[in-house]
């Protein structure tokens, strides 16, 4: 049984890696919700004059305002500007851009990398948990409205 | 004997990311299918029996999408978050490799049983809003064949 610790540069490697998955799933929820919901609105409105009085058009449609705009923030491509050395996103790269440099180590990068996927992550999971919250509460409260009409 | 157990758990970890990412997509590409099906079910709702009114056909596929929903909520547990710092302003400082072997091995069983924990739940969502739909299905087409015979 070995004692060495484990290799650092390779742990936060996997890190990276765990991150960049993450992302990718959050990604990849938030394009089919928003697909969800624009496929769910044309139904919904469609339906309008079958809703009680008090429920008007625009307070229908506020919900799927609000889904589609923390949805887009979500999906908005971001490259902070705190890697741009690693990760050069500019109009007319040059070759002279993309030079090895030894001067700081690869774990102070690597760590700098999570801080950097560590944000992108939570912004987009704040986002996607708000959008979530009101689909489930819309769709808790058209159950109530459904079960309702029928009693 | 340290790298046995340390690519054990690694091994477990990857089947239990890979079935929840399996799961993922599944629900995905189930609540995409019952968007679509719902505005031709909606516009078919004159042709119903009058003991099956639109309400009665629409609250499954509220329940189905409830469950779904629950499914992809997205969910990093507290339990992780030492390791998988989920923070909008975190410091390179917070960030810490394992000091030994037993650390690493520490946090691969806590991945391991937050993966479970997500997988199960994942799973019975998902299992209810397929049993649904199937129940739904075979009830549409056994309808459709006492409409029709």
């Amino acid at each position: 049984m070995t004692e060495e610790a484990p290799d650092p540069e390779l742990h936060f490697g996997n890190l990276i890696g765990a991150y960049t998955d993450a992302i990718r799933v959050s990604d990849f929820k938030a394009n089919l919700t928003v697909l969800f919901v624009a496929i769910m609105m044309g139904p919904v409105v469609a339906s309008r004059d079958k809703f009680p009085a008090f429920l008007s058009l625009p307070l229908i449609l506020a919900p799927f305002i609000i889904v589609f705009i923390c949805l887009l923030v979500c999906v908005y491509p971001r490259y902070p500007r705190r890697e741009t050395r690693n990760f050069l996103v500019v109009p007319n790269p040059k070759k002279s851009d993309f030079v090895f440099s030894d001067k700081e180590t690869d774990l102070d990068q690597l760590k700098l990398r999570c801080v950097i996927l560590s944000g992108i992550l939570f912004r987009k999971t704040l986002f996607l948990q708000i959008s979530f919250l009101i689909c489930l509460v819309s769709i808790a409260f058209t159950f109530v409205m459904l079960v309702y009409s029928l009693v | 004997m340290s790298k046995d157990v340390a690519s054990y758990y690694r091994n477990q970890i990857a089947a239990y990311t890979d079935a929840i990412r399996i799961s993922d997509f599944k629900a995905n590409v189930a609540i995409i299918y019952g968007a679509f099906t719902i505005g031709p079910v909606m516009g078919f709702s004159n042709k119903f029996p009058p003991f099956l009114p639109l309400p009665a056909v629409l609250l499954p596929f509220v329940v189905v999408f409830f469950c779904l929903l629950i499914c992809l909520y997205p969910r990093y547990p507290k339990e992780g978050r030492t390791t998988f710092i989920i923070k909008p302003n975190a410091r390179p400082e917070e960030f810490h490799s394992p000091l030994n072997p037993e650390a690493t091995i520490e946090q691969q069983q806590t991945l391991c049983v937050i993966l479970c924990h997500i997988l199960y739940w994942k799973t019975v969502c998902l299992r209810i809003s397929f049993a649904i739909y199937i129940l739904g299905t075979l009830l549409a087409a056994g309808m459709l064949i006492y409409f029709w015979a």
